[in-house]
């Protein structure tokens, strides 16, 4: 033994002689590590995931300097009374311009200028339909009141409403225009917030202002009104808050339901509390490094935690299954701590090593997300299996030496090597079968793209977005342009506003410059009006026999109908705010599509054709769909190449280290079976992979190679070559470590939010399928081959004919 | 003295006689007496309507008014008018129906309508003139209550009979011209078949409403 571990003596010597000061050691670091760990901070924006100078990031700062970027908080008024709605917006948006959270208010209707030129807002032709339903109106109660009429067509009484008519430039459906949606009237007011979307702590203030207003202003009018609150500063902080909360519940549920499989194995909570705190102890050093190195958790690197929680936890179930098995056999501890250092020492050495350098590889990655969660995850794990290694023989043996603790004797059951054919080829059959069923379902996978279908499910917010956005016939998610100047935004909204019209598969909507809200052909329109208004006077008499709600509605029209003309000096300043910013410097071209971007996919296309439209130098295209889009294509490019460079490289380690492919093969074939087969669930399933539950892939890696290195390591090292030798300790350990995580992850299959959920759900079929190939498949193989081939092989070399 | 009893015998018999001829002569006359211009075919085609009552409980009395009624109005000249082209091209039998069933949609229909219309309210005729195909006769009615004159113009036309009303106008919307609008629109939907089928299925429904119900 002490020639052939030499490390391992010298490992065992070092912790039975310095376990006090190993963990006065740790507890020290600890103590150091601890204040920058509870520093580290969750920065949950996406714009975090690319690098500070990407350009799409330079810009969107660009943009939010100028005019505080493109996101809003939209507060949605609705009641029956149209007058209601009109008057809380403007309640509202009269207190909100007073929150200290808010640069700037948009309530565009609520200007006299709008409310008087209103009509000057629709399209001519919509001007002349107005006019004939003037006419039709009046002609129908003129008809009405003939004594001598004689009604053939049963018509309808004529409505006089604009809702229906055309505006002439889409934009003005923002707000422009109260509609009538299923008896109750919609205005939106759209607040801009001075801080960013991730700063949820002033969004939460922000809320809270608008609600108290929104409860103030209820009281005081005489109609029903509600008040919703959307757009993306709230949908993001409400998907925080789900995630959160998630996290919240299912980690406190994973905790108990690993504290629990780990108490049914070892039975003794002196050893879960040992190697939960030692794990602990390589946590806080990991976040330390990563408060240290970057600072913060990106919304990918979030998810390091539950990564070296369960990874770690591996650690500490393999040492602790082999110290208990060796326990029973060695003369004493150093004897057990000893054996177990030379039977895990070198398989955990390599799992921690393969695993972080494939942690590692992904830093060459240009995709923050994954360059912060590979470095950090990389050393992490490093850390933690330090602190497993020396922490939890140090732990174990100060808490037998504190409590005089002896270990039970226990008969030890000796593996009787038994060779069972026909079981065995049963399972080789079995999961030959289900590899090739998997290798059909590899074309039936389905990457979802559309991030809807990862948000909490029914969000209020969301419901409150869709139906806004289908209020208005506008997606709100505009990409804006910033031009040098008024006239070169008017230019360029009229050049893509003519794209639009020769491209009908466009995913183009509008293009809007602060000119689409100055009404067109304004001298066409006011003599239209002053006609209408002529006819309307001549028919007074008529009119003033009518209904008391058609007369109302006919003296609104009138007012309306007095519309003068409207300049660039009458656009509110809150809405100029928003083309041309506070200093006037820029003004922006904001281009809408006309697909919901939640959708990846149309998001990508959407921005690729306003890229392929070739603009000028000296226009900048920003917005937070552009970097949105930008952290996609980085997604998808890097992903798989993060991972095959990530498989490439613990390949290559394993090569270095074993010297033998055949080796490499072996490792490898439990994770690379459990990939096959977890495909095989997903096409069975009809599970979706998503931008979300993606992140746990590289950890299924990681587990899935452990896995193979403790049973190939079982196989070789120790000559086990039956599947009950291979499962009565390495195996049980890998699949106590495999139980633990998919416990850990199948608590998230109870998680609000959708994404989350899907996480638990790769997570627990990923895991799984690694169990399955690494404790029940691959042996059994290992078995069938040592039964037939090589045996066979043994003997011909044996003969000299090999 | 002889002289003075021939002539007062002369002048009885004539009296006799003329009181024999106008007897003979009597419906003509009192009409004649009554209408002989076109403010007077106004004046009684609209006493006449007033005087109908709505449901009918006297239907030998409302015929007679309506008869009365008919007498002023020339609706085979508006039915004409209306048409227009589609009279042209009608067949003979279609014309005859059409005018019958016209004639109903005024009788059962439009003579309701006027009455409940008119009801109590005073009548004012405020200005006449001649144009150049007949006579213009305006009215106004004077709705109190709700503090509105609706003024009627009435369009006669001299014809053998007398003079006739061949429209009927309303804030300058003419009857001729919302009977052309509406049988254009359901003749160009659903042919002229389709027009006598649509004014007597609506018939239909006026006379049941007629019986007791309300319009």
């Amino acid at each position: 033994m002490k020639r052939r571990h030499p490390i391992a003596r010298a490992s065992a010597l070092f912790v039975m002689r310095y376990a006090g000061w190993i963990l006065a050691g740790m507890a020290f670091a600890t103590v150091l590590a601890f204040p920058f760990a509870a520093r580290l901070k969750l920065k949950a924006s996406f714009l975090d995931l690319l690098p500070p100078d990407a350009p799409s990031i330079t810009h969107l700062k660009q943009l939010t300097d100028e005019v505080g970027g493109t996101s809003f908080l939209i507060v949605a008024i609705e009641s029956s009374d149209e007058e209601a709605v009109q008057k809380a917006a403007d309640l509202l948006s009269n207190q909100a311009r007073a929150f200290e959270d808010v640069e700037s208010v948009d309530n565009r209707t609520g200007s006299d200028a709008f409310k008087s030129s209103k009509l000057l807002f629709l399209a001519v032709d919509s001007l002349h339909e107005l006019d004939g339903k003037i006419h039709d109106l009046i002609g129908f109660y003129r008809r009405e009141n003939n004594p001598f009429f004689v009604d053939l067509l049963d018509e309808a009484k004529p409505e006089l409403g604009i809702k229906n008519l055309r505006l002439e430039e889409k934009v003005s459906r923002i707000g422009g225009f109260s509609a009538k949606e299923k008896h109750a009237f919609m205005r939106v007011v759209l607040l801009k917030p001075r801080h960013p979307l991730s700063d949820f702590k002033h969004s939460e203030r922000l809320f809270r202002h608008v609600q108290e207003a929104a409860a103030g202003i209820q009281e005081s009018l005489d109609s029903p009104v509600t008040f919703g609150l959307t757009g993306p500063y709230k949908t993001r902080y409400d998907e925080y808050h789900v995630i959160q909360e998630d996290l919240k519940r299912t980690g406190f549920l994973s905790v108990i339901l690993v504290t629990i499989l780990m108490f049914l194995f070892f039975k003794k909570i002196r050893i879960v509390l040992s190697s939960f705190l030692s794990l602990g102890i390589g946590i806080v050093w990991a976040c330390a490094f990563a408060a240290l190195s970057v600072g913060y958790l990106n919304v990918i690197s979030a998810f390091l935690l539950a990564i070296l929680f369960g990874l770690g936890i591996d650690f500490a179930i393999h040492f602790l299954v082999t110290f208990e098995s060796e326990r029973k056999t060695a003369p004493n501890t150093f004897r057990a701590v000893q054996k177990t250092y030379a039977a895990i020492g070198k398989p955990s050495l390599s799992s921690a090593l393969t695993t972080s350098i494939a942690f590692f590889s992904l830093t060459i990655s240009q995709f923050q997300g994954f360059r912060h969660f590979g470095l950090i995850a990389g050393v992490g794990i490093l850390l933690c299996f330090l602190s497993i290694l020396y922490g939890l023989p140090s732990l174990l043996l100060i808490t037998e030496k504190i409590f005089n603790i002896r270990w039970d004797e226990k008969p030890v059951r000796e593996v009787v090597p038994l060779r069972r054919v026909g079981f065995i080829c049963a399972v080789l059959l079995a999961g030959l079968v289900f590899s090739a069923f998997s290798l059909t379902q590899i074309p039936k996978l389905h990457f979802e793209y559309n991030f809807k279908a990862l948000q909490e499910r029914e969000a209020q917010a969301i419901v409150l977005a869709e139906r806004i956005g289908d209020h208005f016939g506008v997606v709100l998610n505009p990409v804006a342009l910033i031009t040098p100047g008024r006239q070169s935004a008017l230019e360029l909204a009229n050049r893509i506003n003519h794209y639009i019209e020769n491209h009908p598969k466009t995913l183009f909507d509008f293009a809007a410059s602060i000119d689409s809200h100055i009404p067109k052909h304004q001298e066409e329109k006011i003599s239209l009006l002053q006609e209408m208004a002529d006819r309307l006077e001549r028919q007074d008499r008529v009119i003033q026999g009518l209904d008391e709600e058609t007369k109302e509605k006919i003296q609104e029209l009138r007012n309306e109908l007095k519309a003068g003309p409207f300049t660039y000096q009458d656009i509110p300043e809150g809405l100029r705010d928003q083309y041309e910013g506070k200093r006037r410097k820029v003004s922006i071209v904001y281009v809408y599509p006309n697909a919901s971007i939640m959708d990846g996919q149309v998001a990508k296309r959407f921005i690729k054709e306003l890229r392929d439209l070739h603009l000028p130098k000296d226009i900048v295209m920003a917005g937070e769909p552009v970097v949105y889009v930008d952290i996609l294509n980085l997604l998808e490019r890097d992903t798989p190449r993060a991972m095959m460079i990530s498989f490439g490289v613990v390949i290559l380690v394993l090569l270095i280290h074993f010297r033998c492919f055949s080796c490499v093969v072996l490792v490898l074939s439990p994770v690379l079976f459990g990939f096959l087969w977890l495909c095989g669930f997903a096409g069975m399933t009809h599970f979706s992979f998503n931008y979300v539950n993606m992140v746990i892939l590289p950890c299924i890696l990681g587990v899935g190679i452990d896995n193979g290195i403790y049973i190939f390591h079982r196989y070789r090292t120790e000559k086990k070559t039956t599947l009950e030798e291979i499962l009565s300790t390495t195996g049980k350990a890998v699949i106590l470590a495999s139980l633990t995580t998919i416990a850990a992850f199948s608590a998230l299959l109870l998680a609000r939010h959708q994404g989350m959920a899907s996480l638990g759900k790769l997570g627990f079929w990923g895991f799984a399928s690694g169990l399955l190939t690494s404790v029940i498949f691959i042996p059994s193989m290992i078995e069938f081959f040592e039964m037939k081939y090589w045996k066979m092989i043994k003997s011909l070399k044996h003969q000299g004919s090999f | 003295m002889i002289f003075k009893y021939i002539v007062s015998s002369f002048l009885r018999l004539l009296g006799i006689g003329v009181f024999c001829v106008s007897m003979l002569f009597a419906p003509a006359a009192i009409i004649s007496a009554e209408v002989d211009s076109p403010k007077a075919v106004v004046e009684t085609f609209l006493e006449t309507l007033r005087a109908m009552e709505f449901p009918v409980s006297n239907s030998a009395r409302h015929a007679q008014l309506v008869k009365k009624a008919n007498a002023f109005l020339d609706l085979d000249a508006m039915g004409q008018k209306a048409l227009r082209d589609h009279w042209e091209q009608a067949s003979v039998e279609d014309r005859r129906d059409f005018l019958a069933l016209l004639w109903q949609q005024i009788e059962n229909r439009a003579y309701r309508k006027s009455h409940d219309f008119l009801g109590n309210l005073k009548v004012t005729y405020p200005e006449s003139h001649e144009d150049s195909t007949g006579f213009v006769i305006k009215t106004v009615v004077r709705q109190e209550e709700k503090v509105l004159d609706a003024e009627v113009i009435y369009h006669l036309r001299q014809k053998e009979e007398g003079w006739k009303i061949d429209d009927v106008i309303l804030d300058d919307v003419s009857l001729i011209e919302d009977l052309k609008y509406q049988f254009d629109k359901i003749i160009r939907d659903s042919s002229f078949s389709g027009l006598l089928k649509r004014m007597q299925e609506r018939l239909d429904t006026a006379e049941k409403e007629n019986q007791g119900g309300d319009l």
